[in-house]
C-alpha cells in the first residue's frame, strides 16, 4: 500500500488534536478555529496565484492587490457607512488590478515580475498617500452560525461562527479545484499554462483565457484583501498586508499549484501561527515578540527551501505568448 | 531587391525615462489638484528645496548616497537576471553591523576604524544576500520571495538585537549606543563624504561590468542562462557572486548612513530606502552610471518631502505616489512603444524553477 | 471543377526576407501533394498560411472555392483544414486523451466526460489505423507515437485537407514508411 505523506500528516494532526482536546477542549478547538481565520486570506491569495500561474502568468502583485483592496474596502465602507458596499468596492478593486496585470503581461508582454513589483509599489504609494486617520466602519461582517453543523460537538466550534467571506472562500476553493480538473475551462487553462501553442492550434484563444483568469483571480485577491480589513478585524493601517501576498506564493508552490494542496498548506500555516499565538498567551515559552513576528517569514523560506526545485511549475509560465513563433 | 528600412526615431537612452517622469508628474499633479492644492506650487517647493540652495543640495546628496548604493545593489543583480528586492534587509543588516563595530571598538585611529566598520557592514549585508543567493543557486527558489521574506526577518531580528543584547544602557529607547568619534565619516567640502564613496563604487561597477571577465559572465548569464552554461560559465557561481556583491553594496549603504548621519542604529531609521533602490535601478536602466542621476532625483524628492507638506500642504507621501507613478511609466512599454524605441529590456528570470 | 485548395499569388515577407513570392498552387481531393525545397525555402511559411497561423502580405486562399480569412486558426479548422506541425502541438504533461479533446471537449452539464472522451479516442484511432494508448502521457511517448497523436488531433475534426509540416524530419526510416502508408490510406478515404 502506498503511504502518502498527506495521509500521514492528517493522521498526525488528528492524533495531536485529540491529545490536546483531552487536556483542554475549549482551547484546542479555539486554536483550530483561529487557524482557519489566519489561513483563509492566505488560502484565497494562494488561489489567485494558482489561477494566474496555471494559465501561465506569474503574479507577484498579489500583495499589492490585497493591500489596495483592503484599503478601498475599508474606506468605502467607512465613508458610505455600509460594510457590504465596502466589500463590493474591495472586490472591484481586485478586478481592476487584475485587468492591469493582464494588460501589462499579456498585451504589453512586459516582464511579469517587474509588472508585479510595479503593482506592489503603486499600491503602497497610493494607499500611503490617500490614507486618512480616524475612519471606522460601522461593523465587521458578522459571523454566521452554521445551522446544523454548528451544533455538532468539536466540529461545531471549529467550523461555525466564521464570517461570510470565509464560507464563500472555502466553497470557491473546492469549486476551483473541481473546475480546474474536470471542466473544459480547466483543461484549456492548464494547457495554456503548459504549452500555449497547443491550445492555440486547437482553437483556444490564449489571450482571452489569460485575461479572463487573471481578472477573476484579481477579484479573489480583492476578496482576500476585503477579508483582512472587513472580516478579520475592522481596521486598516499602512502596510496592512504585511507580506501575506508573498507567503501566499510560497503556499501555492508548496501546494504544487493545486487548489486543495494550497489550501492544506495554508491551513498548516494558519495552524502554526495559531499555536504560536496560544503558546504566547499561555506563556508556556518565553519568546521575544520579534521572533514571533518573524515566524511566518521564516516558515515561508523553509517551506520554499524544502519544496522548490523538486516541484515543476506550469511549463510556460512567465513567457509572453507570441503567435508567429510556432 | 530593395530593403525597406523601418524608420526609428532614436532619441537617445534618456528620452523614455525623462518622458516618464514628466507624465508621472502630470498624473501626480492631477491627484494633488483633486485635493485643491496647486500642483505647480507643490512641484516648485519640491524642486527649490532639493536643489535651490547649497544646504539643500547637500541634503539631497546625503539622501542620494544610500540610494545610489542600494540602486547599485539591485542593478548588479538585475544584470545577472536576478531581482534583488532584499536591498532593504541587506542595508539594515549592514547598518546594524557597522553600528556595532562603531561602538564596540574603542581607541582605534579613524583611518582604521571607518574602513573596519564599513567592512562589517558589507560583510553582513552580503551574508543576508547569500541566503537568498544560495537558495536560488542550489534549490532553485525564486529570489523575489526569499529576499522579501528576508527583509522582514532582518527587520525583526535587528529590532530584537537593538532592544536587548545591543541596547544602549540606561535609557528606554530601542537603539544601540552611539558610535565612537573615530568611526564617524566626516564631510568633505561641506558635502557628505559618503556621496563620493557611492560614486566611486558606481564607477568601479561600471568598469567591472564593461572590462572584466566577471562582468562579462554576469551579463551573459543575465541575458541567456543556457548560452552562458554552454560557454562554460557556472550559473551557480554567477548567481551567488552577484547576490554577494549586491548584498555587500547594500550593506555598505546602510553602513554609510549609520556612520555619517545617524551615528547609531535605530530601527525604522530608513523605512523604504530599499524599495527606492528598485526604483533607482529601473530608472537608471540597471546601468551602474545611470543610477547616479536617478538617485539624485529621488534623493531630492525625499529630501523635500516634509517641506512640501509644510509649505504647500501636500502630504509627504506624495513622494511615494510620484515615485510609484514614475516607475510605472518607465517600465511599462507604453511610452517606449509610441516611439518604436528598441526596449532596453532587462529580462528577469520568471517562473519558480531553475 | 472546384479545387479543394487554391493558393493564389500568396506573398509573405519577414522583415527583409522574402519567404513566399507570389505562389500559386492547387490541390484536388484525394491527392497527396508534397512540397520539396531546401531549408529556408519557405515551405513551412506557406503551409502555415493555409492553416491560419501566418498572415500573408498579399494573395488569396480558397478552400473549396470559398475564400478564407487570414490569421485565424479557428476559421481554418471550421473549413476542414487540419495541420500536423513540425514541432508537435501537444501538451507534454497531459495524456493522449486530454490532448485530443482539447478545444472540443465532450461535456455533460459543464463537466468533462472523460470516459466518453476515451471511447472517442479509441474509435478514431481504429478508424484511421493509428493505434495509441489513450492514457499515456505525451512526454513518455516515443516520437513516432507522439506524431500519431498529433495526426489524430488534426483528423479528429472533419477534415478534408490535411497539412503535414516536415513530418519525416523526426522519424526513423521505418516510421517514415508507416507514415507514408497511413497517408495513402487517408487519401484513398477522400482526405
Amino acid at each position: 500500500m502506498k503511504i502518502r505523506i498527506s495521509y500521514v500528516i492528517t493522521l498526525a494532526f488528528i492524533a495531536l488534536f485529540t491529545y490536546f482536546y483531552r487536556q483542554d477542549g475549549a482551547i484546542a478547538t479555539s486554536v483550530v478555529y483561529t487557524a482557519i481565520q489566519f489561513a483563509l486570506p492566505l488560502a484565497l491569495a494562494a488561489m489567485v496565484g494558482v489561477m494566474c500561474e496555471r494559465t501561465g502568468i506569474v503574479n507577484i502583485g498579489i500583495e499589492g492587490t490585497m493591500l489596495l483592496s483592503a484599503f478601498t474596502a475599508f474606506f468605502v465602507g467607512a465613508i458610505l457607512k455600509d460594510t457590504i458596499k465596502g466589500l463590493i468596492a474591495g472586490v472591484l478593486t481586485g478586478v481592476i488590478v487584475g485587468l492591469l496585470l493582464a494588460l501589462m503581461a499579456v498585451s504589453w508582454k512586459m516582464d511579469q515580475i517587474i509588472a508585479g513589483v510595479i503593482i506592489n509599489i503603486l499600491a503602497a504609494g497610493l494607499t500611503s498617500f490617500l490614507y486618512r486617520q480616524n475612519y471606522s466602519i460601522p461593523s465587521t461582517l458578522s459571523p454566521i452560525d452554521l445551522p446544523i453543523i454548528g451544533t455538532w460537538p468539536i466540529i461545531g466550534p471549529i467550523l461555525s461562527f466564521h464570517g461570510p467571506i470565509t464560507y464563500f472562500g472555502i466553497v470557491f476553493i473546492i469549486g476551483l479545484w473541481i473546475a480546474l480538473y474536470r471542466t473544459p475551462w480547466g483543461l484549456r487553462s492548464r494547457a495554456v499554462g503548459e504549452h500555449p501553442s497547443s491550445a492555440d492550434t486547437a482553437g483556444v484563444s490564449v489571450t482571452k483565457l489569460r485575461y479572463l483568469n487573471v481578472t477573476i483571480a484579481g477579484a479573489i485577491g480583492g476578496l482576500a484583501g476585503a477579508y483582512l480589513s472587513l472580516e478579520a478585524v475592522g481596521i486598516f493601517e499602512r502596510g496592512f498586508t504585511a507580506g501575506k501576498g508573498f507567503t501566499a506564493l510560497a503556499i501555492m508552490i508548496f501546494g504544487r499549484w493545486n487548489p486543495m494542496g494550497a489550501f492544506a498548506a495554508a491551513l498548516f500555516f494558519g495552524l502554526a501561527q495559531a499555536v504560536t499565538n496560544q503558546l504566547m498567551i499561555d506563556e508556556v515559552v518565553k519568546i521575544p515578540p520579534q521572533f514571533i513576528n518573524m515566524l511566518p517569514y521564516v516558515l515561508t523560506i523553509i517551506i520554499l527551501a524544502l519544496s522548490a526545485g523538486k516541484v515543476r511549475p506550469p511549463a510556460a509560465e512567465g513567457i509572453p505568448y507570441e503567435k508567429e513563433k510556432t | 531587391m530593395a530593403e525597406t528600412k523601418v524608420r526609428r526615431i532614436d532619441l537617445g537612452p534618456f528620452f523614455v525615462p525623462i518622458l516618464s517622469i514628466i507624465v508621472a508628474l502630470a498624473v501626480g499633479g492631477a491627484m494633488i489638484a483633486i485635493q485643491k492644492i496647486n500642483p505647480l506650487l507643490a512641484y516648485k517647493v519640491l524642486f527649490t528645496t532639493a536643489f535651490g540652495s547649497v544646504d539643500g543640495i547637500a541634503t539631497t546628496l546625503a539622501k542620494a548616497t544610500p540610494l545610489i548604493l542600494s540602486g547599485l545593489a539591485v542593478a548588479i543583480c538585475l544584470r545577472a537576471g536576478l531581482f534583488n528586492i532584499g536591498a532593504q534587509g541587506q542595508l539594515i543588516a549592514g547598518a546594524l553591523a557597522s553600528a556595532w563595530a562603531g561602538y564596540s571598538f574603542v581607541g582605534l585611529p579613524r583611518l582604521i576604524h571607518i574602513p573596519l566598520a564599513l567592512l562589517f557592514g558589507a560583510f553582513f549585508g552580503a551574508l543576508v544576500a547569500l541566503i537568498a543567493g544560495a537558495l536560488k543557486a542550489f534549490r532553485g527558489v525564486h529570489e523575489v520571495i526569499t529576499t522579501i521574506m528576508l527583509n522582514s526577518i532582518v527587520i525583526s531580528l535587528a529590532e530584537y538585537l537593538a532592544s536587548t543584547p545591543f541596547k544602549e544602557p540606561d535609557q528606554p529607547l530601542t537603539r544601540t549606543p552611539k558610535i565612537e568619534d573615530s568611526a564617524r565619516i566626516p564631510d568633505l567640502l561641506g558635502l557628505p563624504f559618503g556621496f563620493f564613496i557611492a560614486v566611486a563604487v558606481s564607477i568601479f561597477l561600471w568598469w567591472l561590468m564593461r572590462n572584466t571577465t566577471t562582468g562579462f559572465r554576469i551579463e551573459t548569464i543575465g541575458r541567456n542562462k543556457n548560452a552562458g552554461w554552454y560557454a562554460g560559465i557556472s550559473i551557480k557561481r554567477v548567481i551567488i557572486l552577484s547576490m554577494l556583491v549586491g548584498g555587500a553594496i547594500a550593506g555598505v549603504a546602510g553602513a554609510i548612513e549609520t556612520l555619517s548621519i545617524v551615528g547609531r542604529f535605530e530601527p525604522a531609521f530608513n523605512a523604504g530606502l530599499g524599495f527606492d533602490g528598485i526604483t533607482v535601478a529601473l530608472l537608471g536602466r540597471a546601468n551602474p552610471l545611470g543610477v547616479i542621476p536617478a538617485a539624485i532625483l529621488i534623493g531630492g524628492m525625499r529630501a523635500s518631502g516634509s517641506t512640501v507638506q509644510f509649505e504647500a500642504g501636500v502630504a509627504p507621501e506624495i513622494v511615494d505616489l510620484l515615485l510609484a507613478l514614475i516607475l510605472f511609466f518607465v517600465t511599462a512599454p507604453l511610452l517606449a512603444r509610441l516611439f518604436k524605441k528598441r526596449h532596453d529590456g532587462v529580462s528577469l528570470t520568471s517562473g519558480w524553477g531553475n | 471543377m472546384t479545387h479543394l485548395l487554391d493558393i493564389e499569388n500568396v506573398t509573405k515577407r519577414f522583415g527583409s526576407v522574402l519567404a513566399n513570392d507570389a505562389i500559386s498552387l492547387s490541390v484536388n481531393p484525394g491527392e497527396v501533394v508534397a512540397l520539396l525545397g531546401e531549408n529556408g525555402a519557405g515551405k513551412s511559411t506557406l503551409v502555415k498560411t493555409v492553416f491560419g497561423l501566418v498572415r500573408p502580405d498579399s494573395g488569396k486562399i480558397r478552400i473549396k472555392g470559398e475564400e478564407i480569412a487570414y490569421g485565424d486558426t479557428a476559421g481554418a479548422i471550421a473549413h476542414g483544414v487540419g495541420m500536423v506541425h513540425q514541432h508537435f502541438q501537444l501538451v507534454p504533461v497531459m495524456s493522449v486523451t486530454e490532448n485530443l479533446i482539447l478545444g472540443d471537449e465532450p461535456t455533460s452539464l459543464g463537466f468533462m466526460k472523460m470516459k466518453r472522451a476515451r471511447e472517442e479516442v479509441v474509435r478514431i484511432s481504429e478508424k484511421y489505423g493509428l493505434e495509441v494508448d489513450p492514457d499515456a502521457i505525451i512526454e513518455d511517448l516515443p516520437v513516432g507515437m507522439a506524431q500519431r497523436v498529433e495526426i489524430l488531433k488534426a483528423l479528429r475534426k472533419d477534415v478534408s485537407l490535411l497539412i503535414l509540416d516536415e513530418p519525416t524530419a523526426v522519424l526513423t526510416p521505418q516510421e517514415t514508411d508507416e507514415l507514408l502508408q497511413v497517408l495513402r490510406n487517408l487519401a484513398k478515404s477522400g482526405v
